[in-house]
């Protein structure tokens, strides 16, 4: 329970370290584009998002040591040949690769769903796709380390 | 805690929350008390303005509480006061409204508080400020309430025939009308039609004027209480446009009756143009307009073309000195105020913020891609350096590491040494050369390459070939048998056995085969359960080399 709690506050606070500089960029292109008392990202819909996300950021921190030791006990069983370590990195591996696929696609929908809204809401979409796209690349990436296991 | 103690406590715990509960209670009774009226002003404020006025003036304005109920009652009172014809030129009481609402309201509620603001702005003679809120007004879209709409029409209208703009005036009148006829308001519908008529006759544009009055004629006839309404039209339409007979019909019949100062100087107009001199100065002297106004202005106007008719030249003009002067101080008030370009700097404004949007949107893109480009530049001159650097030192180590431990493969594994022999000199030579040129990326891609070629000549057939001869002649035909036992098995995992019977290390397979150490490990394992579970006669000599 404290491991997964830690994991949670970690993966919960390097969301809001992300957060916070998206907006500080977006405060100095603000500045430079000469319309900072025009802020953009203060619709109610931008807290909503950032909320939804520190909570989602939170609930995968706080579940990853759970689904970590599962998928652990799983390859273990399956290859009792293989040392340790190996089953730990193949179970981490495994993971990711499952979180940044569930997240891939949350935020290409999300994005893609309020891209009739981009003139409203041009951060958040703009920060859905490119996160989106971004997972899917690691997703994808990882996916061919751990092909045929 | 004794238990005296802690009973009083749990006591006064439940008495603050029966007292909460009553207070909350209390209190939503109250604020459902005034929403009630509010609800029944509002359900009457269209058919009996004065009823609701008399609701909302019954209700004590502290006994709402939330931001929303202050903002329903100060659009409702606002409502109220300008139905019953009661101008308000000070915020006070629309206040609360504009602050709710424009930011939180629907569209509905935004286009009512907006028009009001409007209203407010002119009763004040803010006809500049008037504007602003009545294009605010109207670029709001999902709206619903078409008699507000309408008002807000006819309203700008107003202040754009103030402006000479004719043309905006008539349409916002024209789309008015329409307006009305939808929701059945006919009356102010043939008002609409009435005002579109007159600037159509200021336009000098008859064909559209006939168009107006194919439409309104009909619907005199429908709902005659219109009449009143059209009148002014019809008499500036005849007088423009209608022949002498057709215009002295019209103003002897109708000369008898109760006309206003504006219907007064057109009746002078009228008979003025018909040649009826005498007429037209016993009408324009009846009229007595108050000093620069519009209604001075066109006085003077019709006073000066009766003059001139009669031949009275020096009353003329010294009538035309004085027409002069109002009109020049009139054009000069107009041009001084905003009014004239208050729409066309709405439309800067807004210009300037959509090219603000457009330069941050450039600047984010632009930021994100560069810095989207040098990261992945980085990464990966950085991982391929990396990676290439941990295969040369695997490599470097290839010859010392070749077989497992405990292997009895002596004689097979000096055959097999020697047959890589040369193969590891190269390999050898060409990691110390990669090693030294740290400076030269160029140089360390062409080495890696070559080193690549020199890997992939172990695994090439003719080496698994060979490989395969050895380990047959030395373990009495194992591949062939073991070929015969599992036919179905791919080629790279005969492969794979291969190089376990041969007795490599599983890193040597690893740089063989180009896989992952913990792959390695994780076919060793599958092949080993498929091997276990087959009914083959060798399998315990094939899992001894599975050890």
């Amino acid at each position: 329970m404290k491991e997964s709690l830690k994991y949670g506050l970690l993966t919960g606070l390097g969301y809001c370290a992300i957060v916070g500089v998206i907006h500080l960029v977006g405060l100095c292109i603000g500045y430079i584009a000469g319309s900072i008392d025009n802020f953009l990202y203060s619709s109610r819909l931008y807290l909503y998002f950032a909320v939804a996300g520190l909570c989602g950021s939170f609930i995968c921190g706080f579940l990853y040591p759970v689904i970590l030791s599962r998928y652990v006990s799983r390859y273990m069983s399956e290859y009792p040949d293989v040392p340790t370590h190996y089953i730990k990195e193949i179970s981490r591996g495994k993971l990711l690769s499952n979180y940044y696929h569930i997240i891939a696609l949350v935020c290409i929908i999300c994005g893609v769903g309020l891209l009739h809204s981009i003139d409203r809401l041009p951060l958040l979409v703009c920060v859905l796709l490119s996160g989106g796209l971004s997972f899917l690349f690691l997703y994808i990436k990882n996916k061919k380390r751990y092909q045929n296991i | 805690m004794t238990k005296r103690n802690f009973v009083s406590t749990y006591s006064l715990l439940w008495v603050l929350v029966i007292a909460f509960i009553t207070g909350s209670v209390f209190s939503c009774t109250d604020n459902s008390e005034a929403e009630k009226r509010l609800t029944s002003a509002q359900a009457l404020m269209n058919q009996h303005p004065d009823s609701a006025l008399a609701i909302l003036q019954g209700i004590d304005r502290s006994s709402l509480s939330s931001d929303k109920g202050k903002a329903r009652y100060a659009l409702l009172m606002s409502q109220a006061l300008d139905k019953n014809y009661i101008d308000t030129t000070t915020f006070d009481i629309l206040q609360p409204a504009i602050d709710y609402y424009i930011d939180k309201g629907t569209p509905d509620e935004k286009l009512t508080t907006f028009y009001y603001q409007g209203r407010i702005y002119q009763n004040k003679g803010d006809e500049d400020n008037a504007m602003l809120s009545f294009i605010n007004a109207r670029e709001i879209t999902g709206v619903t309430d078409t008699l507000t709409l309408a008002h807000l029409l006819v309203a700008q209208g107003t202040l754009y025939l103030r402006q000479y703009k004719t043309s905006d005036f008539v349409a916002n009148n024209l789309e008015a009308a329409k307006l009305y006829g939808k929701i059945g308001r006919h009356i102010l519908e043939i008002d609409s039609y009435a005002k579109a008529l007159n600037g159509y006759v200021i336009m000098d544009d008859k064909a559209a004027a006939d168009s107006v009055m194919v439409v309104c004629v009909p619907l005199i006839r429908e709902f005659p209480d219109g009449e009143a309404s059209l009148f002014p039209a019809m008499l500036g339409y005849t007088i423009d446009f209608c022949s002498p007979d057709e215009i002295k019909t019209f103003l002897d019949n109708y000369k008898d009756f109760e006309l206003g100062h504006d219907e007064t100087m057109d009746f002078a107009r009228g008979y003025s143009k018909i040649g009826e001199l005498d007429e037209a100065m016993d009408f324009i002297s009846s009229v007595n307009p108050a000093p620069n106004t519009p209604d001075s202005l066109k006085y003077a106007a019709v006073k000066l073309d009766i003059l001139e008719k009669q031949g009275n030249y020096e009353q003329a003009l010294n009538l035309y000195k004085d027409y002069s002067a109002m009109l020049e101080r009139y054009q000069n008030e107009l041009l001084t105020q905003d009014l004239l370009f208050a729409d066309k700097k709405h439309q800067l404004e807004v210009n300037v913020l959509q090219e603000r949007t457009q330069k941050e949107r450039f600047v984010w893109i632009a930021l994100g891609v560069i810095l989207l480009l040098i990261i992945i530049y980085q990464m990966w001159v950085r991982k391929l350096r990396i990676e290439h650097e941990n295969d040369l030192l695997k490599i470097q180590t290839l010859q010392q590491n070749l077989f497992e431990n405990g292997q009895k493969q002596n004689e097979a594994k000096e055959r097999i040494q020697k047959l890589f022999q040369t193969r590891f000199h190269l390999l050898d030579g060409l990691a110390s050369s990669y090693f030294e040129s740290k400076e030269t990326g160029q140089e360390q891609k062409r080495i890696f390459a070559e080193v690549k070629e020199s890997i992939s000549n172990f695994s090439s057939d003719e080496t698994i070939t060979e490989l395969t001869e050895i380990v047959n002649g030395y373990n009495n035909g194992l591949m062939d048998r073991f070929k015969a036992d599992f036919p179905k098995l791919s080629k790279s995992r005969f492969r794979f056995a291969l190089y376990l019977f041969c007795g490599f290390s599983l890193p040597s397979i690893s740089i063989f085969t180009g896989m992952e150490l913990r792959n390695v490990y994780v076919h060793k394992s599958r092949l080993k359960s498929v091997i276990s579970g087959s009914d083959s006669p060798y399998k315990a000599e094939y899992l001894r080399y599975f050890e």
